[in-house]
């Protein structure tokens, strides 16, 4: 790898906060974000696991919320992102509600896909930013790149971002199109959200971490790697190669080093995992660590992160209590969603 | 009226739509500058630019992901897969993003995707260039399956795929292209999808057909009819959507009925076909709705053994004497 198409990108320093935009309104919007995300996840943990009302697979983002709100953060009105079975975090970073998730994850009609797709699907809605959600690892990759060239050729200055796992890089449609992308030269930014596990395996086994980020500058594009559990480095990473990407049209890989606190899917206890490498990511919590550089530079304060943690734990509570009321659309209805 | 043949009609109605329509593209493998393996395209690229016309490097999964991409994303694009055994790298694409999009999200999404293939069975292509199926998508909720037989109705048909909502494979026999010539109006016109249409009236059998097979059914009918058998010829047009009134009626009239297909008859829409008219029509028939296909086999390359394979008018005839007596 050479220089000129691979960074290593570090944080957002104090110093650069001005150049940058950060602010008192950024960091407390960012941790708000990332905190609702977290207890929604947890909260859904609950609902699986303790109360027995959610059925099929759900993919937690919790331990990677930094990845979502960093990227959404710097793109810009119009821009759109492509989601993935773990799609939670991404649905809440572009302001599907916990009501639209939980009601969707119930199966109901008042839910984000009207309750037809479950929790993969949750982060599709165009209007507000998220194109579209595979729950097939890596085929959402080719479908943003063609979006991103609809961007380019309705000569549109917006960007797409597309999230995918590091088990997504040993699919084929992942490697076609990275070739496609740099080839149709795409205003896209390929998000890999490397958490260490393609399901239940270690990536380092079948892949290599560090290849990863080889694997894109030897297809021709610019990559970063970045520190997924920091905030700023993902929000810094976009900003930094927006030129590239809007400006210039050009494909960016951000291959984002994060880590899952739970396991695969919500029924899964992670037991392949050790006790020591969970330790040391929980030590790397994104959320404790924008907490605690706020209180340090002074942003905030204990007493107002607590009532802010409050309200967001008792909306949560509130979107799950409204959304039990719901009710599960017709198979007449559902039937006529599909007709041309 | 111009007399053109399928290759001719093809480009005639990519033309006109590209003209008609700004967010109509064109992406697939030797598209542009060769302008398509059959020269099927030729003349576009020089018409409508390289951001219009688009030649890839040869990714099917890819290809068809960009184009279903595009299509959620504001344009209408045409992808076109070189033949269609390759469709099968770019399945998972079609089916579970493609078609379930519109489904999936509720019905926020649209996708204006058309599929541009051909199949080149009866040009000695072997095993894994000539395979015709059409089951394997008939299968699929929310997608068109439309099957172009003559000049006309390759153009007709082509030009409404960019009007749909929902993806369109369009599948032409390559067989044909430079084949058979046939009016084609000057003034525009669509074809209506889910609308069989009937090219001979008859009142002793019903032949009902798509595809390739519909010319060679239009010529076995004419040789029947020198030996005082009137055989009615139905070209279905599409296969998804079905239109299952236009053999209904023929059927009420001529009693007897043969569907020929260049699919194998196992689990194949041909068999499907037969099935829903049999059931639907039981008591009111001399005998059931029978059918014709190739031997449930590979395509052989031998041109021998693939002229024994494949269905010609000769064996049509030969069937219909079958059905009758």
């Amino acid at each position: 790898m050479s220089s000129e198409n691979y960074r290593k990108v570090s944080t957002i320093t104090k110093e650069e906060y001005e150049k940058y935009g950060i602010n008192r309104d950024f960091l407390l919007d960012s941790y708000k974000k990332m905190y609702l995300i977290r207890k929604l996840e947890e909260k859904i943990e609950y609902l699986y696991l303790v109360r027995g009302l959610l059925m099929g697979p759900a993919h937690l983002y919790n331990g990677m919320e930094a990845i979502a709100i960093g990227v959404t953060k710097a793109l810009s009105k119009g821009d759109l992102i492509v989601s993935n079975h773990r799609g939670h975090g991404h649905a809440i970073a572009i302001g599907i509600t916990p009501y639209q998730i939980i009601s969707e994850m119930l199966g109901f009609s008042e839910g984000a896909q009207k309750g037809l797709s479950g929790s993969m699907h949750v982060a599709i809605d165009p209007d507000a930013g998220a194109l579209y959600s595979s729950a097939i690892v890596g085929s959402q990759v080719p479908i943003a790149v063609g979006a991103a060239y609809a961007f380019k050729y309705r000569k549109l200055d917006n960007v797409v971002a597309v999230f995918f796992g590091d088990g997504a890089t040993t699919t084929g449609a992942l490697l076609e199109s990275l070739n496609m992308s740099r080839f149709l030269k795409v205003p896209l930014y390929l998000i890999c959200e490397d958490n260490d596990y393609a399901e239940y395996t270690n990536i380092d086994y079948t892949v290599g971490r560090s290849r990863i980020t080889s694997m894109f500058t030897s297809f021709g594009i610019y990559t970063e790697e970045v520190d997924g559990n920091d905030v700023l480095s993902v929000y810094r990473s976009i900003k930094d190669t927006e030129e590239l990407v809007r400006g210039q049209k050009n494909p960016v890989a951000i291959h984002a080093y994060t880590y899952r606190l739970s396991g695969h899917s919500v029924t899964d206890p992670a037991s392949y995992r050790s006790k020591d490498e969970v330790e040391k990511w929980k030590a790397l919590d994104p959320i404790l660590r924008l907490k605690e550089r706020m209180l340090k530079e002074g942003f905030t304060t204990e007493e107002e992160l607590s009532s802010v943690e409050k309200s967001i734990e008792e909306d949560i509570e509130s979107a799950v209590n409204e959304a039990l009321k719901g009710s599960p659309m017709s198979i007449e209805d559902a039937i006529k969603i599909g007709d041309p | 009226m111009p007399q053109l043949n399928i290759a001719e009609a093809i480009n005639r109605a990519l033309r006109e739509i590209m003209q008609e329509d700004e967010r109509v593209i064109y992406i697939g493998e030797d598209v542009g500058e060769h302008g398509g393996v059959h020269g099927v395209t030729r003349g576009l690229l020089e018409a409508y630019g390289k951001e219009r016309v688009i030649d890839t490097p040869i990714s099917e999964i890819a290809i068809t992901g960009t184009a279903i991409g595009a299509a959620m994303n504001g344009l209408k694009p045409i992808a076109e897969i070189m033949y269609q055994d390759f469709i099968f790298i770019a399945m998972e694409q079609l089916i579970n993003h493609a078609a379930q999009a519109k489904f999936m999200s509720a019905g926020k999404l649209k996708v204006p995707l058309t599929i541009y293939s051909q199949f080149s069975l009866g040009r000695q292509h072997g095993p894994q260039h000539s395979q015709f199926f059409l089951s394997h998508f008939a299968n699929v909720p929310s997608i068109n399956v439309v099957l172009p037989s003559t000049p006309y109705s390759a153009y007709g048909l082509l030009r409404n795929a960019v009007k749909q909502q929902i993806p369109t494979i369009y599948l032409v026999s390559a067989w044909e292209y430079f084949r058979f010539k046939e009016n084609v109006p000057d003034e525009k016109f669509e074809l209506p999808y889910g609308k069989a249409r009937t090219l001979k009236q008859g009142k002793d059998i019903s032949i009902i057909s798509y595809s390739r097979t519909v010319y060679p059914s239009l010529r076995a009918a004419e040789m029947l009819e020198k030996e005082g058998i009137s055989a009615e010829v139905i070209d279905m047009m599409t296969v998804s959507p079905l239109d299952l009134d236009t053999p209904k009626s023929s059927l009420l009239k001529t009693k007897k009925g043969l569907v020929v297909s260049d699919e194998h008859e196992p689990a194949s829409v041909s068999s499907y076909i037969a099935q829903k008219l049999n059931e639907s029509l039981y008591g009111k028939l001399d005998r059931p709705v029978m059918t014709l296909n190739p031997p449930f086999m590979f395509v052989p390359f031998s041109p021998a053994l693939e002229k024994v394979y494949m269905i010609d008018e000769n064996k049509i005839v030969n069937r219909v004497k079958e059905v009758l007596n």
